[in-house]
């Protein structure tokens, strides 16, 4: 959830790079963005947030049943640009971003937005409308490229914030021993109980509801070996693009200048046909 | 996209007024 993250990380992009969804959701998976080369100031453009994964699979709920997956996705944008207010979007954008419903990560965060868990086979694919800024106005924004970052997740997470298992991960064992008793609990999940062979104490590993045994009774197990399958079918990427903030000035010029190198050209080739005309008049035999 | 019909919409106005330019002026014999 990304409630997680806000609540435990002032920025959600590590000075290293990495973005703290991985943190919860272990497992690598691909996420690409989609931003245009270039956009002008104070317009509102989109961003394509692609997380894709088979709509066949299932995952496991919290309540250890099967389900589809959700997916969400942090999005973290140069300083200055922002969600695009609702008044500005144009109704095709409207179309195409659906019922998503974007947040800023906190108040003082507006240019990182998240969204989530919202379904994933409607959301596989997100538009975000964003809004540039315009260095006139805003003397923080500069025409300048920028980097777009993007953090994108489908399926649960592995770990709590508070550092719990969930029941969508593989259980190990705590000791090395054998498995003396396999115990199915009312509500799903197992109580493993596992004698330690050199003392001879027991002790009894609780898997959640959702991941499946692999081991039986009478089984000999190492420390860290796992008991049970791993049920994650889900996985967090991250990915980045850039975007340049382009000054519509720098455009004119540019065509002026492509235009009066044209001119030059063909004004030179002419010089030199009258020149040749010159040459012909002045021949003598 | 853009990039690509702004490129050929240069070259093809530049090819015009080349041939326009050559024709006009070797009319009125100035090359």
């Amino acid at each position: 959830f990304p409630i997680y993250a806000q609540q435990g990380y002032e920025n959600p992009r590590e000075a290293t790079g990495r973005i703290v969804c991985a943190n919860c959701h272990l497992a690598k998976k691909p996420v690409d963005i989609e931003v245009p080369q270039s956009v002008l100031p104070n317009t509102v453009f989109e961003a394509v947030v692609k997380i894709p994964y088979d709509m066949q699979i299932k995952q496991v709920l919290a309540n250890g049943k099967k389900g589809s997956l959700n997916v969400g996705a942090v999005l973290i944008l140069p300083e200055g640009f922002e969600l695009a207010p609702s008044d500005r979007i144009p109704p095709e954008m409207k179309e195409k971003i659906g019922n998503l419903f974007f947040q800023p990560y906190s108040n003082d965060k507006k240019n990182i937005l998240v969204i989530g868990p919202v379904p994933g086979k409607k959301y596989s694919e997100m538009v975000f409308p964003i809004l540039s800024p315009d260095p006139a106005t805003n003397k923080e924004a500069h025409f300048l490229k920028y980097p777009i970052y993007v953090g994108g997740n489908r399926g649960r997470g592995q770990i709590y914030p508070d550092g719990s298992k969930s029941n969508n991960t593989v259980y190990n064992a705590s000791i090395t021993g054998k498995v003396s008793k396999i115990f199915r609990k009312e509500k799903g999940g197992y109580e493993i109980t596992i004698d330690d062979i050199s003392d001879g104490h027991k002790v009894v590993d609780i898997s959640a509801a959702g991941p499946e045994l692999i081991i039986s009774e009478g089984e000999l197990v190492k420390v860290d070996q796992p008991l049970t399958n791993n049920p994650n079918v889900g996985g967090f990427g991250q990915g980045d693009a850039e975007v340049v903030l382009q000054d519509p000035l720098r455009i004119q010029g540019l065509l002026l200048f492509f235009g009066s190198v044209i001119l030059a050209q063909i004004f030179l080739v002419l010089k030199k046909k009258q020149f040749e005309k010159v040459q012909l008049a002045e021949m003598n035999f | 996209m853009l990039t690509i019909i702004s490129y050929f919409l240069f070259l093809i106005g530049a090819l015009t007024l080349a041939l326009v330019l050559f024709i006009g002026l070797n009319k009125i014999q100035l090359i």
